[in-house]
């Protein structure tokens, strides 16, 4: 199973995502690293990435091989993270086949009603459970 | 969010500096706080407060 983590800015949120993932999934989980800039995909690359690509292009290519796409709900709004989620990438992550997991972090002028607010390490752990379950149904994983 | 926010006293009232803080460091010249997406700010101020179960900082300017 591949995973992509996209994160932006200084890839803090990527890299608390990365390493969970890495931490609850099997050591043949693949992640890649996709940031917006090279300190976001460093930060991922360092919290147990397999592998990482910068910029528009890179989540262009990315966003439609892979199995799942996590980040931040701004990964999908175009000009996000101060401009650095384009439309380009915002178009490609949410055309793409792959499921999206996306954490409801009200910025970017968006607010998702109806989700409790919850601590980031909380949302977190959810996500990768759900991201557990969805692979266990989708036989992504066997145990 | 629910992490903490911080806030500097101006007077009477709590100004908003800061939403969602993950980090409040300490430095010499006042206090860097940074937030969960890596936004940073420093501030010429101490902590008055730690109140987290309201998840609130309160901090005070320092001359």
């Amino acid at each position: 199973m591949r995973i992509a983590v996209v994160d932006g800015q200084g890839g803090g949120i990527g890299k608390h995502i990365t390493s969970k993932i890495r931490k609850e999934l099997p050591p043949e989980v693949e992640i890649l690293a996709l940031g917006t800039n090279a300190m976001a995909t460093a930060a991922m690359l360092k919290a147990g990435a397999n592998e990482g690509a910068t910029g528009e292009n890179a989540v262009v290519r990315n966003a439609s091989r892979v199995d799942v796409i996590v980040g931040s709900l701004a990964i999908v709004l175009a000009e996000s993270m101060l401009g650095e989620v384009t439309p380009r990438m915002a178009a490609s992550i949410a055309a793409s086949p792959a499921l999206k997991l996306l954490l409801p972090l009200n910025r970017s002028g968006v607010e998702v009603v109806g989700v409790k607010e919850e601590p980031l390490p909380h949302l977190i752990d959810a996500l990768v459970v759900r991201l557990k379950e969805w692979a266990m149904e989708a036989g992504k994983l066997t145990n | 969010m629910c992490e903490a926010n911080a806030y500097l006293l101006k007077g009477d009232k709590e100004e908003l500096v800061l939403e969602g803080v993950d980090r409040v460091v300490p430095q010499e010249e006042g206090i860097l706080l940074e937030d969960i997406f890596g936004k940073r700010k420093l501030l010429r101020a101490r902590i008055k407060e730690m109140a987290l179960v309201e998840h609130k900082i309160i901090l005070e300017e320092t001359e």
